[in-house]
C-alpha cells in the first residue's frame, strides 16, 4: 500500500479512528495489528522474515538479559568469598557468553539482509573477477525476495539489541509489544531508524486524542505529500530524461538534471518521513526527525548531521564508535603515532573508522559499486575536512574571516551543495562507468553555458510544468530557510486568524490534489471524437 | 477530551469536511475537460434524467451511428410516440447495457432499439477509457453506478474507483489548459433539447460505396465474445420486464454481408427482428442517396437521417401499435422542441442540441 494511495487513506482513517475509540490498554494491539495488514498488504510472503527477525531479536535479547541477571545473582550471592580476578573472570565469561549470543543474532539477522538484498551483487562482481581472472567460474544471479522495509527494520532491532548487550535498555518483556517496535507501519518503509528508549514506551503507552497534536501531525504529512507528489515526482520527469539520455545535453543540463535527482531524492525522501512522522504524531507517538535543512550544511559532515539522521547515528553508534574505541584501534594508534606523529597519527585510526563507517553507508543505499564509491566519496570529504580544519581556521584568522559571517556561511553552503551533488551523479547512475562519463561530459560541456532555446521544455515537462517546478522550489527553498532560522511554522500558522489558517490548509490540499503528478495522465486526443 | 471541547472539534471539522466537498465540486465543474464527447454526454443524461417519468415509449441505444441517425423529434411529429436517444459517440457495450438498467430507473420504453456495430469488436477498457469516462462521470451517483464503477474497473489496470467517486483525481493534470471556458461552461447544466439527437449539422460528404457491397455469402462473421455477454443481459433483462428488443444496423459503407448474417442468427436465437439498413434492398426502398444522405462513410447526414427516422418510426407503428400522443396536452413540450429543431434546421445552423 503506497502512502499516497485511496486505499491507504482509507486504512489510516480506519486505524487512527479505531486507535482512538478503544480502550487505551488495548491501543498497542491496535497498532500492531495495523502494522501487521499494513506489511501482509505488500507481500505476505515478505512477512516471514519480519518474524524471524522479531522472534529471533526478541529472545536473543531475553537470553542476554537472563545471562546478565544470572551474572549478577552470581556476583551477588559470592560477593563475600569472590577475589578481584575471580570477579572479572566470572564478568569476562558472562560477557563472552552475551557477546556469543549476540554476535550469533546479528549474523543471523544481517545474514538474511545480505543474502536478500546483496547476493547479486556478490554474484555479479565476483563473476567479474573470475573473468579478468580467467578462472572459468561463474556465480549464478538468483531471483529473491526483498522483503519491504527490511534494511530499516533490521537495523532498528539490532541496534536494540545492542543496546541490551550494552546495558543500555532492559530487554522487552512481551513478545508482542516487540513484534510491534520492530513492525510499526509508519516507519518500516522509509525510517526514520527508531531507538528503543526512545520509541518504545511511545508505542506501548496510551494516548488521548489531542486536537492540535492532530492537527500538527496532519499538516506535517500533507507538507510531506507536497514535497513528494509535487515537488519530487515532478523533478523525476527531468532526472529520468538527463540520466537515461546524457549524451545528448551540455554540462550545464547535465548538473541541472543531477541537481534536480538532488531535490528529487530529498523531496522523496523526507516527504515520505515527514508523511510517516504526521501520521505517528496523529496518535501521539514522535518519531525522531531525519532530515535538518541538509542542504543548508557547511561541510559534508554537517550534511551527514542533517540528511537521514537516523541512519547517520545509528553508523555512528554501532559502527564508528565501537570500530574507534575498541582495543584494536587503541593500538593502531600507538603505531600510527610512532610513524606520523601525534596530531595525524591519532587521527588515523579515526580516519580509517570514518572510511569503513562510510562504505557501509554507501552500501547500504543500495547493491551496486556507485553506492560503495558513493559511501567512499563522503568518507574521504569527512576526512578531508578534519585534516584541513587547522589549516583553513590559520587562514582566517590571518585574513580576519569572520567564522560566523553569512559570507563565509555561504561559500561553504555552497561548496558543501556542490560536493553533495556530485555525489549524486554515483548514487543515481546505473553503473561507475555511466557515473564517470556524466562527469566527464559536465566538466568537457559545462561552459559557455547556454541554457537557451527551450531545451528544458524537451525533456518531458512541457513549461507550464517547468514555471510550476521553479515555483515549489521556491516554496521549498523558503520553507527550509525559515526552519533552518528557527521558525516553527506550524506553531506561527496555529497563531493566525482562522480565515487565514484554513485557506492555508486548503491551498496546500488543493496544490497536492491538483498539481500532483500521480494518476493515469490527461491526453486531450484520447477523449476525441473516433466514431464509429 | 471534555464534551465541550469535543463538540466544538466536531463542529470545525465538519465545517472543514463541508466546505472542501464544496470547494470539491466547483473544482470538479473546472476540470471536468469541456470537448464534445463531454458536453454531449452530460446534456443526454440530463435531459433523460429532467423527463417526465414513464412519458418514453422507445429508447434507443447505440453508438454514433445511432446518435446522428434516429431522430426521436421527427418520429414524434409524424407518428405520435416519444423515444429518446440515449446513444453515445464511441459508446461501448458495457456503457449501453448500464444506459439501458439505469433507463428503467426513470421511464418504461414499450420498445429497446439496439445498434448492432459494437457486437462486433472487442473494446480494451483501458484503452478506451476516453469512451467511458464522458459517459460514467455524466451519471447520477447511485448504487447501479457504483456497479458500472466496480465491472469497469474490474477489467482495467488503470482505472480506479476514487478517480471515478471524486473526478478530480482524473483530471486534475488538466491544469495547465484549463481557459475562461472551462469556469463558464457546467456541465451539469448543459441539456440537450432534441430528445438525445445529435443536433443540426449540414455537413454532407458524398460516399463511395464498393461494387462487392453487401453481395449475399455464406460466411459468418465472429460476434465479439466479451462484447456479447452485455447485449445478452440487455435482452434478458428486457424480456423479464416485457420490453420489445429490435436490432438494426444503420446504413454504412464498412459493413458486410458476414456480419449480417452473424447477427440475423443471433437475433434469430433470441426471436428477435433485425432491421439491417445496409441491405441493398432497403438502401433502394429508402432511396439512400451517397451522394447527398451520408457525413461519411459510417455516418448519416441529416437528410439520411431522416430517410431512416421515418422509415423506423413506420416500422415501430406497425408492429407495436404505440399509442398517438399528439393531441395530449402534458406532451406539448415534445411539439415545442420539435419545432425549436425545425427552426434551427431550416436556417442551417450548426446546433449541439444543448445551446
Amino acid at each position: 500500500m503506497s502512502y499516497t494511495s485511496g486505499l491507504f487513506f482509507i486504512f489510516l482513517l480506519t486505524l487512527i479512528v479505531v486507535y482512538f475509540v478503544v480502550p487505551k490498554r488495548f491501543q498497542w494491539i491496535v497498532l500492531l495489528l495495523g502494522s501487521y495488514i499494513f506489511y501482509l498488504a505488500a507481500n505476505p510472503v515478505s512477512a516471514l522474515f519480519l518474524v524471524v527477525t522479531t522472534i529471533s531479536v526478541f529472545y536473543c535479547a531475553r537470553w542476554i538479559g537472563k545471562e546478565e541477571e544470572r551474572f549478577s545473582r552470581e556476583v551477588s550471592a559470592n560477593a563475600e568469598t569472590l577475589t578481584r580476578e575471580q570477579k572479572k573472570h566470572i564478568r569476562n565469561k558472562s560477557r563472552r557468553k552475551k557477546k556469543l549470543i549476540l554476535i550469533g543474532a546479528l549474523i543471523l539477522n544481517f545474514g538474511i539482509l545480505f543474502s536478500l538484498k546483496y547476493f547479486n551483487f556478490f554474484a555479479n562482481s565476483t563473476t567479474y573477477l573470475f573473468n579478468i581472472l580467467s578462472i572459468d567460474a561463474t556465480i549464478p544471479r538468483l531471483d529473491l525476495l526483498l522483503p519491504l522495509g527490511i534494511s530499516f527494520y533490521t537495523f532498528q532491532s539490532t541496534g536494540y539489541l545492542i543496546d541490551v548487550f550494552r546495558g543500555k535498555v532492559k530487554p522487552d518483556e512481551n513478545i508482542a509489544k516487540f513484534a510491534l517496535f520492530v513492525s510499526f507501519f509508519p516507519q518500516i518503509v522509509q525510517g526514520p531508524i527508531g531507538r528503543h528508549d526512545e520509541l518504545a514506551q511511545q508505542l506501548y503507552g496510551s494516548h488521548e486524542f489531542d486536537y492540535t497534536r492532530a492537527k500538527f501531525g496532519l499538516q506535517l504529512a500533507l507538507w510531506g505529500l507536497f514535497k513528494k507528489m509535487v515537488i519530487a515526482d515532478r523533478a523525476a520527469i527531468l532526472v529520468d530524461e538527463v540520466f537515461g539520455n546524457f549524451a545528448a545535453y551540455e554540462g550545464v543540463t547535465i548538473f541541472s538534471g543531477v541537481f534536480l535527482y538532488c531535490v528529487q531524492i530529498y523531496g522523496d525522501f523526507s516527504g515520505g518521513i515527514d508523511i510517516s512522522r504526521g501520521m505517528a504524531q496523529i496518535m501521539g507517538i514522535n518519531l525522531r526527525e531525519n532530515f535538518k535543512q541538509p542542504f543548508f550544511a557547511t561541510s559534508i559532515a554537517d550534511f551527514w548531521r542533517r540528511w537521514h539522521i537516523s541512519l547517520s547515528e545509528w553508523m555512528r553508534d554501532y559502527i564508528f564508535y565501537p570500530l574507534s574505541l575498541s582495543h584494536s584501534f587503541a593500538a593502531l594508534g600507538k603505531s600510527t603515532r610512532r610513524v606520523f606523529g601525534s596530531r595525524l597519527g591519532k587521527l588515523i585510526p579515526i580516519f580509517l573508522a570514518q572510511l569503513i563507517t562510510f562504505l557501509f553507508v554507501g552500501i547500504w543505499h543500495g547493491a551496486n559499486w556507485t553506492f560503495v564509491f558513493f559511501g567512499l566519496y563522503n568518507g574521504l570529504f569527512i576526512i578531508l575536512g578534519i585534516l584541513t580544519e587547522q589549516p583553513l581556521n590559520r587562514f582566517k584568522g590571518r585574513h580576519n574571516i569572520s567564522l560566523t559571517g553569512i559570507g563565509w556561511r555561504v561559500v561553504n553552503v555552497l561548496i558543501t551543495f556542490v560536493l553533495v551533488v556530485i555525489a549524486r551523479y554515483f548514487s543515481r547512475a546505473p553503473d561507475l562507468v555511466t557515473a564517470l562519463r556524466m562527469l566527464k561530459r559536465t566538466a568537457l560541456t559545462f561552459f559557455p553555458i547556454d541554457i537557451s532555446g527551450g531545451i528544458f521544455t524537451e525533456m518531458g515537462l512541457n513549461e507550464k510544468n517547468l514555471q510550476l517546478l521553479v515555483v515549489v522550489l521556491l516554496v521549498l527553498f523558503l520553507v527550509e530557510l525559515l526552519q533552518e532560522r528557527g521558525v516553527q511554522l506550524r506553531e506561527k500558522i496555529a497563531k493566525q486568524h482562522v480565515l487565514v489558517r484554513w485557506a492555508i490548509y486548503f491551498i496546500a490540499v488543493f496544490s497536492i490534489l491538483i498539481f500532483g503528478m500521480y494518476g493515469i495522465n490527461y491526453v486531450a486526443t484520447d477523449f476525441i471524437y473516433m466514431g464509429f | 477530551m471534555e464534551k465541550k471541547k469535543l463538540i466544538n472539534t466536531l463542529i470545525r471539522i465538519t465545517g472543514f469536511l463541508v466546505i472542501f466537498v464544496l470547494l470539491s465540486y466547483q473544482l470538479t465543474l473546472v476540470f471536468l475537460p469541456k470537448q464534445d464527447q463531454f458536453k454531449s454526454a452530460f446534456s443526454r443524461n440530463y435531459a433523460f434524467y429532467q423527463m417526465p417519468k414513464n412519458t418514453v415509449d422507445v429508447l434507443y441505444l447505440g453508438a454514433s451511428s445511432f446518435i446522428r441517425g434516429i431522430n426521436p423529434l421527427i418520429i414524434w411529429n409524424e407518428y405520435g410516440f416519444t423515444g429518446f436517444n440515449r446513444s453515445g459517440s464511441g459508446q461501448l457495450p458495457i456503457t449501453i447495457y448500464y444506459q439501458m438498467i439505469e433507463s428503467i430507473e426513470y421511464q418504461t420504453p414499450r420498445v429497446v432499439v439496439l445498434d448492432t456495430v459494437s457486437m462486433l469488436s472487442y473494446y480494451d477498457l483501458d484503452v478506451l477509457e476516453g469512451k467511458l469516462r464522458p459517459k460514467i462521470d455524466g451519471m447520477k451517483m447511485s448504487p447501479l453506478k457504483i456497479d458500472f464503477i466496480r465491472e469497469v474497473i474490474a477489467k482495467s489496470e488503470k482505472q480506479t474507483m476514487f478517480s471515478y467517486l471524486y473526478p478530480l483525481l482524473r483530471y486534475h493534470d488538466r491544469w495547465d489548459e484549463i481557459t475562461a471556458t472551462d469556469f463558464k461552461i457546467n456541465l451539469r447544466k448543459l441539456h440537450n433539447d432534441y430528445a438525445g439527437y445529435y443536433g443540426v449539422f449540414p455537413d454532407m460528404k458524398e460516399i463511395a460505396i464498393p461494387e462487392d457491397f453487401m453481395i449475399p455469402q455464406a460466411n459468418v462473421a465472429e460476434l465479439d465474445p466479451d462484447s456479447m455477454v452485455y447485449f445478452e443481459r440487455i435482452i434478458r433483462f428486457c424480456q423479464e420486464m416485457g420490453i420489445d428488443v429490435i436490432l438494426v444496423t444503420m446504413p454504412r459503407d464498412e459493413w458486410s454481408y458476414a456480419n449480417h448474417n452473424a447477427i440475423q442468427k443471433f437475433a434469430e436465437r433470441y426471436n428477435l427482428p433485425y432491421l439491417d439498413y445496409c441491405l441493398p434492398e432497403n438502401f433502394v426502398r429508402l432511396g439512400i442517396d451517397p451522394k447527398v444522405d451520408f457525413r461519411d462513410g459510417n455516418h448519416l447526414s441529416m437528410i439520411g437521417a431522416e430517410k431512416v427516422t421515418l422509415d423506423l418510426g413506420n416500422y415501430l407503428l406497425e408492429n407495436y401499435h404505440l399509442a398517438d400522443k399528439r393531441s395530449m396536452p402534458e406532451y406539448d413540450q415534445w411539439h415545442i422542441d420539435y419545432r425549436n429543431f425545425m427552426e434551427k434546421y431550416a436556417n442551417g445552423d450548426y446546433s449541439d442540441g444543448y445551446e
